[in-house]
């Protein structure tokens, strides 16, 4: 029998899903994981504007697809960008008054 | 309006510009003001903005309303903040000069 190439960590990089054979046994076929979606890295709420797949597909798109186009795209949401922006805002010495929000 | 006014630096809080600094040239209601960076010094482009979007600074430059993007470099040159945002704009590799 040929080595298992993924060797005694397959079950860490696979995914194991039971399928009934011909013959009556039940046997397991490992398949490809699935990727989960992105999360803020900051607040864990996925992500929004960004697309999940294997790296097959992702490695077709756009970079403008793959995540939003602003600072911090496809890491914070736009929550915590603002958050951690105006937080710069201030830290830097300047006004803390602010229509932005996230003040008061 | 409080501090949003003409001629106002504030900083961009969200968006493909968040955290960059920019200028506001025209108050166009109590929402919406037009700004510009400009956008050969800061990389953010003259548009209208949300007045939540931006986080006014203590700096205040002397321009008049709806002043022309060159008229806003030059007043912003004559401040002690221009190599700031020179300095910063280099880092962010923003802005087309």
């Amino acid at each position: 029998m040929p080595e298992d190439p993924f060797g005694p960590r397959k079950r860490l990089k696979k995914r194991r899903v039971a399928v009934k054979t011909p013959g009556g046994r039940t046997v397991y076929h490992y398949r490809r994981k699935i990727h989960g979606k992105a999360k803020c890295a900051r607040c864990g709420r996925p992500l929004t504007g960004t697309r999940t797949g294997p790296r097959s597909v992702m490695a077709k798109l756009a970079k403008s697809e793959k995540r939003p186009n602003r600072p911090y795209g496809g890491y914070l949401c736009s929550k915590c960008l603002r958050d951690l922006m105006i937080g710069r805002a201030i830290g830097e010495g300047w006004a803390a008054m602010s229509p932005a929000g996230g003040l008061a | 309006m409080g501090v949003i006014e003409v001629g106002r630096l504030c900083v961009k809080v969200a968006g493909r510009e968040a955290g960059r600094k920019c200028v506001v040239v025209r108050i166009i209601d109590k929402n919406f003001v037009e700004i510009t960076g400009p956008k050969s010094l800061t990389g953010v482009r003259r548009r209208r903005a949300n007045v939540k979007h931006l986080v006014p600074l203590p700096v205040k430059i002397d321009i008049s309303e709806g002043a022309s993007d060159d008229e806003v470099l030059e007043a912003l040159k004559s401040t002690a903040i221009y190599e700031e945002l020179v300095r910063e704009t280099k880092s962010k590799g923003g802005g087309v000069s």
